[in-house]
């Protein structure tokens, strides 16, 4: 669409009765030419003749230089922006390959499986048209039984993904001639692969090359990843591989007006409904509009609200969970023009083809800078102008996000971390690497000799000649879940037929799954009638339910060994590894913000040990006295002030705001004295507490610009209040922590 | 970080292994079918003479027998005697930890009918033809393949059919059944007619777990010779030797053109296959295989009250094995044995027993289904 317009269809939204003055700030980034190159001519003509008629006559900087990457030899990892034509840039050199070699084969792994949906019916095309033979194919958990054999012996293309990989790669020896000629092992998505899901990935990646070492194959590693800031580091953390980065993208891209709207603004009314608004006004306006939400209820909800109107749109949900043949229906339909608009979760945001778009609206954080992208970046036609809104929730995250726009605007902002270090990822693998092949480990390496050796003395290993053998019944693999660390998981089951409904880890379930609580799945509220530890099964009922409930807990922190310390500002910070204790002591049962009633829970004790960081705080800093409750006004300082720490990592270090916690206290065991925790929300800890460490200084001023600038009272969802915190959010002074954080930045 | 750290990890990995052990132990009745009696089962007429009447054994009903006092009397029964005692066999020179097990038994010779024969008279071995149209053609006057050789419409492919049966070869000829769907069929097993005795591979396999992953504890291996079956055991007393038994086993199972096991098909072959290749030596033999679990099944359906081996040994055979370690707990006793081997022999000699008897048993049944046949 023209620059006018975008500026119309701002102009209407500012217009509209609706309107609450939202529209925060507007931003522009700017157009951007192609930077192209002919197609080499070393590739193969049937691969070119392929491409060509798919109308790539050549191909961008960032293709090109992939493709001289792999020609000389070098592992690679892509970090561009979303439809930069990142999948003719690893697919080139892949089928290129395949075309000079009939035997070669290759692997295409994805995260999700709705992207190896769309990556099948490419190659599929491909098959047809060069005639390889290559016979693509998925191979997951939905693959029927009766087509695995096939896909084994003969198929020189597999996309799967790393659940499947981690639990097929014992039975290798049924996937001899796969393995003997495996070339190239792609993985796409690949900052996705980060935190507790990332470090285990990390490890069945490197179980995987060492299959394929054994029977003869060193494949090269091709990597596509969304813009972050580190893809050379995380790509060689994640495969084990020196992998050259391409990171300049040579496509074309129109300008984008990216929009940041308040949709906490005063009497503005359901987050949801404002959603509606601009949506139902873009679309008004012509615009070819896609809207994303956090979940799929939202979707639905937004898109009946938009359907409801006295003027009803051509609009439509679509989600993840919608069957094959409605999900074509409705892609189909905003291509041709039936539906022109579309509310989604980030199914879309994964790649399929659904034409161009002249707007976005992202509603609500989903979680990561690249994900935001991934969702806004979908809006443009080749070269001319887009329009994306983003929708800002109340909450620290979003209202933070919405005062430093620059943040949100940095594409290559996050860093995804992988953690090779945490013993529990390491022994669970290892055990799973030795039912494969035996597992040698060098003399001297550590911490592998130390984990094979407990591993070995708890009877799970054998030491033989040649090497460490897996010696136990029952199959490790299922011990070994690669989206947790530990394996103390309660399932979540419907009261009335024992579906289940979600898995959720034991410290969570404590928290959120007690007896009587009000559960959120889907976005629609339960109510949790059992909570079995010893089956480890939570049994709920689906309810409406007027009011919501909130875990009262209490927790504790014990240093076991310091690592490091720094100063800061008028206080001490350490890192290391600590003790925390956690019990999950009763409940509140809240209407609004009021409390209407409670109870007390009789839950054990939790004891996880985990890395962390702490910051001796001395009492000059801390306002002195006792508040209007009678309780010390430091603590009020120091809750706020560890809220609005962890509440803002996720942004400042890049990780699952459900990855970390916090704990303050003026008394800490080690000391006697006040202090902040910020640790590793999982056994064993997965590198973010440490990052935070390093990153201490920006961090701690973060939250000083945070607290001096939040125009609320004494503490608000914006700045310090966090729904998970086990005291209610009591006490809580925003002054101090203000305070205290502008003396120890 | 520091051992007892580790060692926590350790503990706490093994015991989410046991778990999901119990976990499986607890679901499934496994392949052979429930334990629990069928309501109303008739005994099969046993067609070899029974010596004495045995003691029908109380089906046990809960999953898993009571372990510790099966150990206690494993043990008690060793006697503290050495390994090489209680199996009455010798470390294989070169392979510390292998011993090598020699023993025979009584086994009535297998039935050896005129299975070309009976094949040449199938008419449904002929694609395009099923049980209904053969019948009409027999009662036309094709009463076999040969005769539809010339046949305008089946012509082609009887030829096809009938050159197999000429040239003999029971591998050919198994591959024909299974296209025909007839892998089961009492003339699959016949075929064995088509292979010397001493051709055949008895093969069954105890390990440390289901999915192959763990290692092989004893690998039984036998082959006929007139009326007796001849059975060499291979035993690990440690998973270090469990190489050599491998590659041995496989070995032996390339070295035959045929291969008899019980439930081999999913289990023993596929396991060595895997084993194999967990050391870098894929096993690539492929022999005309004989599985009596498919063939049982089909005999002796709803006549017994499951397909276990015991089971049909002691309602086809008339054999009782009396106190016998329950397959379903080589696992946990091999564990049990592994973490004092000098003390626990006896368990692994008992594993050792139930094997033996395995393979024996599988032997006489594979007579008395040949016969059926």
């Amino acid at each position: 669409m023209k620059r006018e317009a975008v500026q119309e269809a701002l102009a209407r939204v500012a217009a509209a009765p609706w309107y609450r003055g939202q529209m925060a700030s507007v931003h522009v980034v700017p157009a951007r030419t192609a930077e192209t190159e002919p197609l080499p001519d070393v590739v193969d003509p049937r691969v070119a003749a392929f491409l060509r008629g798919r109308g790539v006559t050549a191909l961008y900087r960032h293709q090109a230089e992939a493709w001289r990457h792999v020609a000389g030899g070098r592992d690679v990892v892509l970090s561009t922006a979303t439809a930069s034509g990142k999948t003719v840039a690893f697919s080139l050199p892949v089928l290129d390959a395949l075309a000079r070699d009939p035997n070669a084969t290759a692997m295409f792994l994805y995260p999700l499986k709705a992207l190896a949906n769309d990556q099948l019916a490419f190659l599929e095309s491909a098959d047809l048209a060069t005639e390889m033979d290559l016979a693509p194919a998925i191979y997951d958990g939905d693959t029927p039984r009766v087509r695995r054999p096939r896909i084994r012996q003969g198929s020189r293309v597999v996309l799967s993904n790393p659940y499947e990989v981690h639990e097929t790669l014992p039975y290798h020896a049924m996937w001899r001639r796969f393995f003997s000629k495996l070339r190239f092992v792609v993985m796409d998505e690949a900052h996705r692969y980060t935190g507790v899901f990332g470090s285990n990935v990390a490890q069945v990646i490197r179980r995987l090359l060492r299959v394929a070492e054994a029977y003869g194959s060193h494949p090269r590693m091709v990597l596509a990843s969304a813009s972050i800031a580190n893809p050379g580091e995380h790509a060689s953390r994640l495969t084990g591989r020196d992998c050259a980065v391409v990171d300049r993208d040579g496509s074309a891209s129109g300008a984008r007006h990216v929009v940041f709207f308040d949709a906490a603004a005063p009497d503005a009314g359901s987050p949801h409904v404002q959603t509606r608004d601009v949506f139902a006004s873009l679309v008004r306006a012509g615009l070819k509009t896609l809207c994303f939400t956090l979940s799929r209820r939202t979707a639905e909800l937004v898109a009946s609200l938009a359907m409801e109107e006295r003027d009803p749109l051509p609009v439509a949900p679509y989600r993840a969970g919608y069957l094959p043949e409605d999900r074509r229906r409705i892609e189909k339909g905003f291509r041709d023009g039936t539906y022109r608009g579309i509310v989604s979760t980030d199914a879309l945001e994964l790649g399929i083809d659904i034409g161009d778009l002249d707007a976005v609206v992202v509603s609500g954080y989903p979680g990561s800078v690249s994900s935001f992208w991934q969702q806004a970046g979908r809006a443009g036609r080749r070269g001319e102008d887009a329009v994306a809104f983003w929708v800002a929730f109340e909450g620290i995250v979003d209202q933070y996000l919405l005062r430093h726009p620059e943040t949100l605007l940095d594409r290559a902002y996050e860093r995804a971390t992988i953690d090779l270090a945490n013993e529990h990822i390491l022994a669970g693998h290892m055990l799973c690497a030795a039912s494969e092949l035996p597992v040698a480990v060098p003399d001297g390496r550590e911490p592998e000799q130390s984990v094979a050796r407990k591993l070995e003395g708890a009877g799970l290993v054998h030491k033989t000649d040649y090497g460490y053998v897996f010696a136990a019944p029952s199959r490790p693999h299922e011990a070994v879940k690669l989206d947790s660390i530990g394996n103390e998981t309660v399932s979540l089951v419907d009261a009335e037929d024992g579906d289940l409904l979600e898995t959720i880890d034991l410290e969570r379930a404590c928290r959120e799954a007690f007896p009587g609580a009000v559960y959120l799945h889907e976005a629609r509220t339960w109510v949790v009638e059992e909570l079995d530890l010893a089956t480890r099964i939570a049994r709920m009922r689906r309810k409406d339910v007027g009011h919501y409930t909130h875990a009262l807990s209490s927790k504790n922190a014990e240093i076991v060994a310091t690592h490091r310390d720094r100063p800061a500002g008028a206080a001490t910070a350490s890192f290391g590894r600590i003790r925390m204790t956690h019990r999950v002591r009763g409940f509140l049962v809240k209407r609004y913000d009021r409390v209407i009633g409670g109870g007390d829970l009789e839950l054990p004790e939790r004891r996880m040990e985990t890395t962390g960081l702490w910051i001796d705080v001395p009492w000059t800093v801390l306002p002195a006295g006792t508040d209007a409750g009678g309780l010390p006004a430091a603590l009020g300082a120091l809750h706020a002030f560890e809220h609005a720490l962890v509440g803002l990592a996720p942004v400042a270090i890049s990780c699952d705001a459900a990855d970390l916690a916090g704990f303050s206290t003026i008394a800490a065991p080690h000391s006697g004295r006040p202090a902040v925790f910020v640790y590793d929300g999982h056994e064993g800890g997965i590198g973010l507490a440490e990052r935070a460490f390093t990153d201490l200084p920006r961090l701690v001023r973060m939250v000083r610009d945070l607290l001096s600038r939040c125009g609320c009272e004494k503490g608000c969802p914006a700045c310090c209040y966090s729904a998970r915190c086990g005291n209610d959010n009591q006490p809580m002074d925003k002054a101090g922590a203000a305070v205290l954080a502008g003396a120890l930045a | 970080m520091g051992a007892d750290r580790r060692e926590e990890i350790a503990e706490l990995l093994k015991r989410r292994l046991e778990e999901l052990r119990e976990r499986d132990a607890a679901r499934g009745s496994g392949p052979f079918g429930s334990r629990r009696p069928s309501p109303s089962h008739v005994p099969v007429p046993v067609p070899v003479p029974v010596p004495a009447p045995f003691p029908v054994r109380v089906a046990a009903h809960s999953p898993e027998p009571d372990l510790a006092d099966l150990r206690r009397r494993l043990l008690e029964r060793a006697g503290g005697r050495p390994l090489r005692d209680l199996l009455g066999g010798d470390e294989v020179p070169g392979c510390p930890g292998l011993f090598e097990v020699r023993d025979g038994a009584p086994a009535p010779i297998a039935p050896r009918p005129d299975v070309l024969s009976s094949l040449a008279a199938s008419l449904w071995l002929v694609p395009g033809i099923r049980a209904g149209l053969a019948a009409k053609l027999c009662a036309a006057g094709f009463r076999d393949v040969r005769r539809l050789c010339d046949h305008p419409r089946f012509g082609p492919q009887a030829r096809r059919v009938c050159r197999a049966i000429d040239l003999g070869d029971p591998y050919r000829l198994m591959d024909l059944l299974a296209t025909r769907g007839a892998r089961s069929h009492p003339l699959a097993l016949a075929l064995h007619a088509l292979l010397d005795p001493s051709d055949l591979l008895f093969l069954d396999i105890e390990t440390m777990g289901l999915f192959g992953g763990s290692p092989i504890v004893v690998a039984g291996l036998a082959r006929v010779s007139g009326d007796r079956v001849e059975l060499t055991q291979l035993v690990a007393a440690s998973p270090a030797a469990e190489p050599a038994l491998v590659r041995r086993t496989a070995d032996a199972i390339a070295a035959s053109p045929g291969l008899v096991t019980f439930n081999g098909r999913s289990f023993d072959l596929p396991y060595v296959g895997l084993r194999a290749a967990y050391y870098g030596a894929p096993l690539v033999a492929d022999p005309v295989h004989f599985d009596l679990l498919p063939h049982s099944r089909r005999a002796y359906r709803g006549r017994v009250p499951d397909c276990r081996l015991d089971t049909l040994a002691r309602h086809v055979l008339g054999e009782d094995r009396g106190e016998d370690v329950p397959g379903a707990l080589v696992p946990l006793l091999y564990q049990d044995y592994l973490a004092a081997p000098g003390r626990r022999a006896g368990l692994l000699a008992a594993i050792a027993d139930h094997n033996r008897a395995d393979v024996v048993q599988m032997v006489r049944l594979f007579g008395a289904l040949a016969g059926a046949a």
